[in-house]
């Protein structure tokens, strides 16, 4: 068999020597075909790349000016500059006097979210969402999507939901997504190990229980990091998934070390939100 | 740049994101579409277009899940649709049976490289004309599981074949293989 986690050498060789690494340079075609497309979705991209670069770019100049203003040695060398060349800088308004321009920082924002109501118009069934959550996690995005697994083919509503502590930044991991769809898995299931699956009952019907989460055991290819993941126990996420009314619920909660009674618990909470 | 900011960086607009993207993957996106298609160009186009569809559609990706997976079906599965394409343009029938077993058994009974030159290159040689002879969807499950080393779980969910809730893939790797290659057909 092949040997754990690793490409098969005799592959590797093969596409090594049709397509070198050292010649793959995607970039550079990437951003001229985002030039010379006339999509309506790539001239967005270039719309977002150049406000983007604007944005920054504008940022920095105003940054700069205020830290020069503000620094009063390089305010009197610029003034003697200005002398020279026969101008007088003049303070109309006394009272700014020492301000500094104020620079909105960039912020990453979260993609659109919708409302339950929203959603609601938009899946043909009765909406139930969690009525109980654990500690202080609150509705953070909701949104649905068509799930399909072809692209040609018209797909089923799916309801995703995520729930993250109050106020807590954008990079914190801890977070709850809780879906509902009818057929498919929104984007397809979890991977988890068989063997760790617990059977349960939610709200009368059989369910899966899981409790773990995978762990990079940090001895590969930083490039095939998700070929060197190793099940632990011990990591704080949990995932409960079963049917009911013909959907499909799934919970999975990271880094939360929710217990597998606090999961059904939630699942229990499910209610219409009004 | 953590390829979860680089996601969510991409999801508000900012082309950074995908050029990280981009920067981590290209290479083994290449060469698996290489691997496939067999014609380099047309493996790099797959993967711009992969790229530029990524963006289009990365409002639908569920952060919560790993990008990989999810970027290489686009891959493999354009690549298979242009060598179906391609093959029938020239009247070549799919690959039998026969072949793609033999190229399995191939694959696990030669785990390491022999130091022999010419035996190797011998190797090499044969291999690159067994695959040549397989169809587009038994090349496409060769190469997610012996070249882009996803585990028979993670090759499984490139072809969503796993409908209900929660699945569980554990099996023995020829018989994954076999379901991918029905799945594929």
């Amino acid at each position: 068999m092949k040997s754990k986690n690793q490409s098969h050498w005799i592959l590797k060789e093969i596409a090594e020597e049709s397509a070198p690494r050292t010649t793959i340079n995607q970039w550079s075609q990437i951003e001229a075909r985002l030039v010379s497309s006339p999509g309506e979705n790539r001239l967005k991209m270039i719309a977002r790349l150049y406000t983007s670069a604007y944005i920054l770019v504008t940022a920095v100049l105003i940054l700069l000016a205020a830290i020069v203003l503000a620094v009063p040695q390089a305010r009197a060398s610029i003034k003697e500059v200005i002398q020279r060349m026969g101008m007088e800088l003049v303070q109309p308004n006394p009272d700014s006097e020492g301000a500094v321009a104020s620079v909105e920082p960039i912020r990453i924002t979260p993609p659109p979210s919708m409302t339950l109501e929203e959603i609601q118009k938009q899946f043909p069934y009765k909406l139930l969402v969690p009525t109980w959550l654990p500690g202080d996690l609150s509705l953070f995005h909701a949104d649905v999507i068509q799930s399909t697994s072809d692209e040609n083919t018209p797909g089923s509503p799916c309801v995703r939901l995520s729930y993250r502590p109050t106020g807590a930044p954008l990079d914190d991991p801890r977070h709850i997504s809780f879906k509902v769809s009818l057929g498919e898995e929104c984007g397809g299931p979890f991977l988890l190990p068989a063997t760790k699956e617990q059977a349960v009952e939610v709200n009368g019907q059989p369910g899966s229980f899981v409790q773990g989460g995978w762990r990079s055991d940090g001895k590969g290819d930083p490039e095939t990091t998700y070929a060197h993941l190793q099940w632990d126990d011990s990591l704080g996420d949990a995932y409960l998934a079963w049917e009911q009314e013909g959907l499909n619920y799934f919970i999975a909660a990271f880094e939360l070390g929710l217990t597998r009674e606090e999961m059904i618990r939630i699942a229990k909470s499910i209610r219409e939100p009004w | 740049m953590d390829e979860t900011k680089a996601v969510a960086q991409l999801k508000t607009g900012d082309i950074t994101g995908l050029r990280t993207l981009v920067e981590r993957y290209q290479v083994e996106a290449v060469q698996a579409a290489c691997l496939i298609t067999g014609d380099r160009a047309e493996a790099e186009d797959i993967v711009q277009t992969a790229f530029l569809r990524t963006f289009e559609k990365i409002a639908r990706f569920d952060e919560a899940r790993p990008f990989r997976p999810w970027f290489l079906r686009m891959v493999v599965n354009d690549a298979i649709k242009a060598t179906t394409r391609q093959r029938r343009q020239i009247s070549l029938e799919d690959g039998e049976d026969a072949d793609y077993w033999a190229v399995l058994k191939r694959l696990d009974m030669t785990t390491r490289e022999p130091e022999d030159f010419v035996q190797r290159k011998e190797l090499l040689e044969e291999m690159q004309g067994a695959l040549d002879r397989l169809s587009p969807a038994q090349r496409a499950a060769v190469v997610l599981h012996y070249f882009l080393d996803l585990s028979t779980a993670e090759a499984a969910n490139q072809l969503n074949c796993a409908p209900g809730t929660l699945r569980w893939h554990l099996s023995v790797a020829r018989e994954r293989l076999r379901a991918l290659l029905t799945a594929f057909k």
